[in-house]
């Protein structure tokens, strides 16, 4: 594919046209508003428009799907800095500095810098795209069980930088979420696992109800009857965007989470999760103060934002340059094509470059006005925080109770959330951090899986991890790493992580 | 005391409507269906099969009942929890389910795992077949297998060693493989993933041999020359590949599966109010907006009303049982 | 009793209960791992973190130290949680979220009832309407189809 200047100006052609121009405001629009919305995330939005889409033609249709599909992302992370509750997994690293942040009155600039953030990663992963689908996608389609499994691991050991506090304590909550993880039928042989007859826990326990449950509820439970509940704060202006230092602070979160999240996105099935928890792990490695992280640091937004943005996009690069799917998002979008009469295979973009090209345009644009549609928004969305406590907290439950309903229409759901409530609040009281086992309820499936398909692949030989280069290359990383965290101990120097206990001892 | 006072009032209200909520439920008059908004639940994630087979479905059946149609995704379990909250729903006609070929596997694997079985085949009365796809064999295009002569006397001599990906254990693409291999005395080994997406991304990366997949998945692959097909596990060959046997012909009498849609009612459903579905249904497939749909996603409708669609399932389930019952408990 | 040493214990005991329980799962073999093979692992791991917790947990404050002032508020809404997701299919999402609003306005916070009245069926009905009516995401209505 070559991007000529021809070509970029027949997708802005295409789409400065008026009715493309304002469908592709529409699905802005109503991408913000399912993204904001909890429960309500761009599948639901996406499927549910499809149909009103039939009239339309193909490019327009997949304009405006398409809107909603990228506008959802930079909507995500408002439930999560105001209230806690994450809509969806990847909201859940934000939940922790944006709301922070939010309860020490700076819920403007961290709004402002989620809304800046997905900007940046999304106009740049739009670069990307335009000039590197492809190859980018044949080397995405190379991602296999062994691979998978060699960068989870790699994964694992950036993650261990995660989260402070007692070492044993997060990795005995990572080791809780992986168990809660194992619910469901075992995708490898039929069996059901720990699911005592629940056929509706047979796909296992969902990531939502248990990120709601134990960030959301277990934040009510804690904060409602507590005589300390959040003063009202009267927000001015200048506390709505990001001071200098705080812009300045984001620019390196935001390149390093836009690279990691379009790599991370573009690999085929669900990795793209890890990429907001493997963010916010680097920069909190990289900050020189890590002791910040939790307390509402700005790159602990910045950083997850960007990437959950960038990988929405990346996922693009296998659908339109290939016509595969790499997750349920893009099959719905996979979907909405063939639904126009457009079946997308590697083909596409020679045969279609007026979707093609038309799409790319309307990406650029979209982005733009998302922005400018969501800056104004910070001020009215921090305004709800003036809304007494006493009046919020139910909002807040109920809100929780129809996003998690409403992800599945499933009740087994809700009473999931409510356990994860029950024990978030208890595992506050206790002084665990709650964020390892979201962790760990994520990775469980596709860990164990793709550990057990590649060793079906290889029957049973496990030197398939090594014989692979782009799986041995990840092993040989993850090895370094562990290597460089060992240095400490061999030359007596002090890590990080004492030096940080020691300063939380000495405060 | 007056706040306890608010608190017994409240808890007894709280009782007063909980046991009102598990009583109620008085069936409707049936003479008036439908008069409220219908709920069809697709057992399945929004962009598979049996939701793009819905939407427009339920757009069409909406303008000819007068009444809002709304799609319910309720997935799980490879479809057993949708194909559960239809087998208890309330049989007044205002839950209704599109379903795949998959919901005759689930009672068979149950009772061979020994498990209480999720639903029953007799908990649904069938109202009419929608579409009907054969799955194809398709490998890579690089790979040295021309016709599927050469692809069985190849597993004959590799036994176990040739590797295919399905849309995971006991699923579609499962169940079909093995009906196959069964057939032709070979031994394949099996590689689940988690839906036929990602079976047929396995085939394209190349990290498995061979994969089933439907004719509107393949085609435009197969015009890119990423990927070749084998054979089809239709009845007769496709208009749309014209240049694909089907199993049948090539000697596997026994090698027939279908990746169909249908649409269902709880099998308590009273006659009149089947009867109103089966005459919308009848039409609904007839509109120029259905047929329209069905067209561009190159699945072509296959339309049986209630009583030829019983007897199609029965032979389907039976053929399915069978080949279950040959892949025996996956260790 | 300290906080660490509690909660290692219970750490050990549910990985106790993870190898008990998964005694039905065919293990497999570390070439071809079977369905009860990741739990197994785990549950180990889980007992040993928990091992550790109990043995280093001397100097971990007492358990009596954690307050509970927030306790009564958080019953209540603990007990919305759970009469939600008993009843809320039964009888429908709007009167759900009525009662529990009422509740926790009406009661915990002891607001005016005029207020308690018209946040609650303002919340319930609004929040039905958009996600409902609006989004068409299917809310339960109960068994008289409200």
């Amino acid at each position: 594919m070559e991007v000529s200047f021809q070509n970029l100006i027949l997708g802005f052609a295409t789409v400065l046209t008026p009715t493309n121009l304002l469908y592709a405001l529409l699905g802005c629009l109503i991408g913000t508003m399912v993204g904001v919305l909890p429960g309500v995330g761009p599948l639901a939005g996406i499927s549910m428009l499809l149909p009103t889409t039939f009239g339309l033609d193909a490019t327009s249709a997949i304009i405006l799907l398409a809107g909603i599909y990228y506008g959802a992302m930079y909507g995500g992370s408002t439930t999560s800095i105001l209230m806690r509750i994450p809509g969806e997994a990847a909201s859940v690293m934000t939940c922790i500095d944006g709301y922070a942040m939010a309860r020490k009155g700076r819920a403007g600039p961290a709004l402002a810098i989620a809304a800046i953030g997905s900007y940046a990663a999304g106009t740049l992963s739009v670069v990307g795209l335009m000039f590197l689908a492809p190859p980018l996608a044949r080397f995405a389609l190379g991602f296999g069980p062994p691979e998978y499994c060699s960068l989870l691991v790699c994964g694992l050991v950036v993650l261990s930088y995660m989260t402070g506090g007692s070492i044993v304590k997060n990795l005995s909550m990572i080791t809780l979420g992986l168990m809660i993880g194992i619910i469901g039928i075992d995708q490898m042989s039929g069996y059901f696992r720990f699911s005592y007859g629940l056929v509706s826990l047979g796909d296992g326990v969902g990531v939502v109800p248990v990120a709601v449950g134990l960030f959301g509820i277990s934040e009510i439970l804690a904060t409602a009857g507590s005589p300390d509940r959040r003063e009202v704060i009267n927000p001015r202006f200048r506390d709505l965007l990001p001071s200098k230092q705080e812009l300045k602070d984001s620019i390196g979160p935001i390149g390093r989470g836009t690279v990691l999240g379009f790599l991370i996105g573009i690999i085929p099935g669900s990795a793209h999760i890890i990429s907001t928890f493997v963010s916010y792990a680097l920069e909190r490695r990289m900050s020189k103060h890590p002791e910040r992280f939790g307390e509402g640091a700005i790159e602990g937004v910045a950083g997850p934002e960007s990437a959950n943005n960038a990988a929405s996009t990346g996922a693009l690069v296998p659908l339109l340059a290939l016509g595969v799917p790499t997750g349920p998002i893009p099959a719905v979008l996979l979907a909405a094509l063939i639904v126009h009469g457009i079946n997308p295979g590697p083909l596409f973009i020679k045969e279609q470059p007026v979707v093609f090209w038309g799409l790319i345009a309307s990406m650029y644009l979209g982005n733009l006005v998302l922005l400018l549609l969501n800056l104004p928004l910070v001020s009215i969305f921090v305004n709800l925080l003036r809304v007494p406590y006493r009046i919020l907290y139910p909002a807040i439950l109920m809100f929780c109770v129809v996003g998690v309903y409403a992800v599945n229409s499933s009740m087994v759901d809700v009473g999931i959330m409510s356990v994860m409530g029950i024990l978030g609040y208890l595992l506050r009281k206790m002084d665990f951090e709650t964020a390892p086992l979201v962790l760990g309820v994520v990775l469980e499936p596709i860990i164990e899986y793709s550990f057990r398909q590649a060793l079906a692949m290889s029957d049973g030989a496990y030197s398939i991890f090594v014989l692979r280069p782009i799986s041995a290359f990840f092993l040989v990383v993850a090895l370094v790493m562990i290597l460089l965290g060992l240095k400490p101990l061999i030359k007596k120097t002090k890590d990080w992580r004492e030096r940080l206990t020691e300063a939380e001892r000495g405060a | 005391m007056m706040r306890s006072r608010r608190v017994l009032l409240a808890v007894m209200a709280m009782m007063c409507v909980g046991t009102i909520g598990l009583f109620a439920g008085a069936s409707q008059a049936a003479d008036s269906y439908p008069s409220r908004s219908i709920q069809i639940i697709v057992p399945f994630p929004p962009g598979g099969v049996a939701d793009l087979v819905g939407r427009p479905f339920a757009a069409a059946l909406e303008k000819l009942l007068n009444q809002p149609v709304v799609i319910v995704n309720k997935t799980g379990a490879g479809g057993a929890v949708g194909h559960q909250a239809q087998a208890v729903a309330k049989p007044d006609g205002y839950t209704l389910m599109v379903a795949l070929s998959s919901i005759s596997f689930m009672p068979e694997v149950d009772s061979m795992f020994g498990r209480p079985l999720a639903y029953k085949l007799k908990d649904f009365a069938p109202i009419a077949l929608l579409s009907s796809d054969p799955t194809i064999l398709v490998v890579k295009a690089s790979s040295p297998w021309k016709t599927l002569a050469d692809f069985v006397a190849d597993a004959k001599k590799r036994p176990g060693e040739i590797k295919y990906s399905s849309s995971g254990v006991y699923g579609t693409l499962h169940v079909a493989t093995e009906m196959f291999a069964y057939d032709a005395g070979i031994k394949l080994r099996h590689i689940p993933t988690g839906g036929g997406g990602p079976a047929l991304n396995a085939l394209l990366g190349g990290h498995v041999d061979a994969t089933a997949a439907g004719p509107n998945v393949c085609i435009p692959q197969m015009k890119a020359g990423a990927i070749r097909a084998l054979a089809s596990w239709g009845d007769k060959r496709l208009a749309s590949l014209p240049n694909v046997p089907t199993f049948k012909e090539l000697g596997y009498k026994n090698t027939e599966f279908y990746i169909w849609s249908g649409f269902f009612a709880p099998a308590a459903t009273p006659q009149p109010i089947l009867k109103v579905l089966r005459e919308a249904t009848a039409k609904a497939v007839q509109t120029p907006e259905f047929k329209g749909a069905m067209d561009k996603m190159a699945t072509p409708i296959a339309y049986l009303d209630a009583p030829e669609f019983q007897k199609f399932w029965d032979n389907d389930a039976a053929r399915s049982f069978k080949a279950i019952r040959n892949i025996g408990k996956v260790q | 009793m300290t906080i660490d040493r509690l909660s290692g214990a219970l750490l050990v005991l549910l990985g106790v209960f993870v190898v008990w329980e998964r005694r039905v799962l065919p293990l497999g073999s570390s070439q071809h791992p079977g369905p009860g093979y990741a739990p197994l692992l785990l549950a180990i791991l889980l007992i040993i973190f928990g091992a550790i917790l109990i043995a280093g947990g001397k100097g971990s404050p007492p358990l009596r130290s954690i307050s509970w002032p927030e306790a009564p508020h958080a019953a209540a809404i603990l007990a919305c949680c759970i009469f939600t997701t008993i009843l809320m299919e039964r009888i429908g999402y709007r009167l759900t979220i009525f009662i529990i609003l009422g509740f926790l306005f009406g009661v915990m916070e002891r607001m005016k009832i005029w207020l308690v009245f018209t946040l609650a069926i303002g919340f319930s009905l609004g929040s039905f309407w958009l996600f409902d009516s609006l989004l068409r995401v299917p809310l339960p209505r109960g068994g008289w189809n409200f």
